[in-house]
């Protein structure tokens, strides 16, 4: 259904999941007769472009609008359908809806409940006396959906506020049922390693959900072969740290949501200049007005998304001059037949190409000023000192400098997040010397923010192990001489710096590479865990290990599923696509998430009370 | 203390001694520390803000100083530097910034 979703190379198809998701919002739909309007909550909307497609609605003669207290729907419509995420807060707007609209005779409310429904939910409606105005509640058991051909995503922003400064671990729990949906579609995934508290309740969950299903167990070895789940917890300094790479960076600065980047028009160069005379190296890109689809179904976006920003400007500069040359070339081809077929094929191709080409340097140029501005290398600067724990222990006097220009609150604190992770901890002093500037310039309310951070573990007091000083060694998490053009390793995405998780994953993928790791990472926060769902009589895990290298012999790539509990960034997407296309590591990634999360989200979904 | 102190944030501040003990209490020295020190700030922004009938109540130390210096009360802002211990590298940063805002260059050049 979505072009983008498929790869050949693919030996896993994510469109099952796509298919799944979608047939079972079709199931609840055909369920209701008559005319039908759905009212859709804020943060479904993403979710729900997903999945389906507005045409699936026009054929229908659905209607749908975006949920508003003021909501009035017109009187023939006979069955207004809700599909919200379960918050109470949403509960007082339907009690209004159903106030004012339910009196016209015949018409009926029913709610689907995305994720899963909430018993907090349902007694306020009850409470507000409309439970009974509701014919059906039901639930939508949305969980993994999918955002490209190797990237899944649950859009949940908050699942690591939710965890570790709410308490509420309904994520992980969502999270496990996901895994479970992923293993009933996919067959069972017989190796998993896991690192982290939340990783491994997660993992439990899953556990005990799949213990009930039978099916899971029986069958042959899935389409997956392994799976490593991975707790945000462990790894706070990849998500605060500025991304390098293209994708990482639009999405930083503009935002990508969903697949898609809002730009205001006016910054794009208009599309009807010349007629296209590029060759098509490109596939044609959709693109609505403002909105620009990202996803690797655009065959220029796909090579550019994963690189440095560095090697962008190069690679579109190098495109530019390969489309210079071959449009000489073409001016050449003087015979009619080969203007004739060269107009009717390829013509359309390139008015579209050209356009993909114009846009992609038009975002270039843009990101290119931001990173530009001496303060975006400032900032970059301090971040690398940290990360190579240069004056670690001490106050840092660029962030006392940030704090006293009132500088973004936003940024001063991920910096002081930045060096807390780096130290593995800040010294007590030196907290209290941070808590205290802020708090003078930016006023008392900021102690609420540092509790927040302090209970989301990103400040802390030290410990003794310097985790994070020791695994840099150990794991190469910086290097040295990087190159950001033509990258040998993963440590481009942050110009020299290796997000550990990606580097886990990495490791783990070598011949015994989990056991030598898991002495590596005790010193970090939370147990490690492995697991092995091989019931093959008298086979225990250490065979399945061995089936799963006689298939890598036999070059067919592995397919490792690669969960973040709580969030991963586009930078470890790239860094761990990058090992996807390593030819010696042979092996696929599939990439779970709950949310994409940059260091400005990550930290905006801590920082509000 | 975590609600204590969530109440702060809308109401008054005549919450700040109850959350300063809450802190206390939690053996939250630093916390409760600045929330006396905010209590004494509101105090003297009254006073200040009747001297020279301008409105500081509510803000920070740091945007206190702020008005101070764009009203040029360098005296006043200099004795806010001491009693709350601003350090003097932010300080400087202030006057600095503060007197080329106002484009006061030959006062600059002094330092």
């Amino acid at each position: 259904m979505f072009s983008y979703l498929t790869s050949q190379s693919q030996r896993f198809n994510i469109q099952l999941l796509q298919e799944a998701a979608y047939r079972e919002l079709i199931q609840h739909l055909d369920r209701i007769e008559g005319s039908t309007v759905i009212a859709l909550d804020e943060a479904m909307i993403g979710p729900f472009t997903l999945v389906t497609k507005p045409k699936l609605f026009a054929e229908r003669a659905i209607r749908i609008v975006t949920l508003k207290p003021d909501l009035v729907f017109p009187k023939d419509i006979r069955n207004i359908v809700y599909i919200l995420r379960p918050r109470v807060s949403i509960m007082d707007q339907l009690v209004g809806h159903v106030k004012c609209n339910g009196l016209v005779s015949g018409r009926q409310f029913h709610i689907l409940f995305a994720p899963r429904r909430s018993c907090l939910c349902i007694n306020q409606l009850q409470n507000k006396g409309v439970l009974n105005s509701f014919s059906r509640i039901d639930e939508l058991s949305w969980s993994f959906l999918p955002l490209d051909a190797d990237v899944v995503t649950m859009e949940i922003p908050n699942a690591y506020r939710d965890v570790s400064i709410d308490g509420d671990t309904s994520s992980l729990y969502q999270v496990a049922i996901g895994l479970v949906q992923l293993q009933r579609l996919y067959g069972r995934i017989p190796k998993i390693y896991g690192k982290g508290v939340q990783a491994q309740r997660v993992w439990n969950h899953a556990k005990n959900l799949g213990m009930e299903e039978k099916a899971l167990y029986n069958g042959d070895k899935g389409a997956i072969d392994q799976l490593i789940l991975l707790d945000r917890g462990i790894d706070l300094l990849s998500p605060l740290a500025t991304q390098l790479t293209y994708e990482g960076l639009i999405d930083e600065f503009y935002g990508i949501r969903q697949n898609k980047l809002s730009l205001p028009a006016e910054l794009f160069p208009s599309d009807k200049t010349s007629e296209g005379r590029r060759p098509d190296e490109y596939l044609p890109q959709t693109s609505e007005k403002k909105t620009i689809l990202m996803h690797s179904g655009e065959q220029l976006y796909a090579e550019l998304r994963n690189k440095n920003f560095n090697e962008v400007t190069k690679l579109l500069a190098r495109k530019a001059r390969e489309i210079h040359t071959q449009m000489h070339a073409t001016s050449q081809d003087k015979t009619v037949q080969e203007i004739k077929s060269f107009v009717e094929n390829i013509l359309p191709q390139l008015m579209a190409q050209k356009k993909s080409t114009s846009e992609h340097t038009a975002i270039a140029g843009l990101i290119h000023e931001q990173v530009n501005a001496t303060t975006f290398a400032d900032d970059l600067a301090a971040e690398q000192d940290f990360m190579v724990c240069a004056d670690i222990d001490k106050p840092s006097a660029f962030i006392e400098d940030k704090i006293a220009r009132k500088a973004d609150i936003r940024n001063v604190l991920r910096l002081i997040c930045l060096q807390c992770a780096a130290a593995s901890g800040l010294k007590d002093k030196l907290l209290i010397h941070y808590k205290r500037e802020v708090a003078q310039v930016y006023g008392i309310e900021m102690l609420l923010t540092f509790s927040n951070l302090e209970m989301a573990g990103l400040l802390h007091p030290q410990t003794d192990s310097r985790a994070y000083a020791v695994l840099r060694k150990s794991l190469h998490l910086t290097v040295e001489d990087n190159v950001e053009v033509d990258p040998k390793d993963i440590s481009y995405v942050h110009s020299f710096y290796a997000p550990l998780t990606a580097r886990l994953v990495e490791l783990s993928l070598k011949p015994l590479g989990w056991q030598t790791l898991k002495s590596q990472i005790n010193n970090l926060h939370g147990p490690t865990f492995e697991d092995f769902q091989a019931q093959l009589i008298g086979i225990g895990g250490r065979q399945a290990g061995s089936m799963v290298s006689e298939c890598s012999l036999l070059h067919v790539p592995r397919v490792v599923l690669v969960c973040f509990v709580g969030g991963c960034t586009f930078a470890e997407i790239a860094a761990l696509r990058f090992l996807a296309d390593q030819e010696d590591n042979n092996v696929e990634f599939l990439i779970a998430t709950t949310k994409i999360i940059n260091k400005n989200t990550f930290l905006d979904s801590l920082l509000s009370a | 203390y975590h609600f204590k102190n969530a109440i702060e944030s809308k109401d008054l501040e005549s919450n700040l001694s109850v959350i300063g003990n809450a802190y206390t209490q939690a053996r939250c020295t630093v916390e409760a520390e600045l929330c006396a020190e905010t209590s004494r700030l509101f105090k003297l922004q009254k006073t200040l803000s009747t001297k020279y009938n301008a409105s500081l109540n509510g803000l920070s130390v740091h945007d206190t100083i702020e008005q101070l210096l764009k009203m040029g009360e360098l005296k006043e802002a200099e004795k806010i530097r001491s009693d709350f211990k601003v350090p003097d590298r932010r300080f400087w940063w202030q006057r600095i910034l503060n007197l080329a805002e106002q484009q006061k260059w030959d006062e600059l050049e002094k330092f």
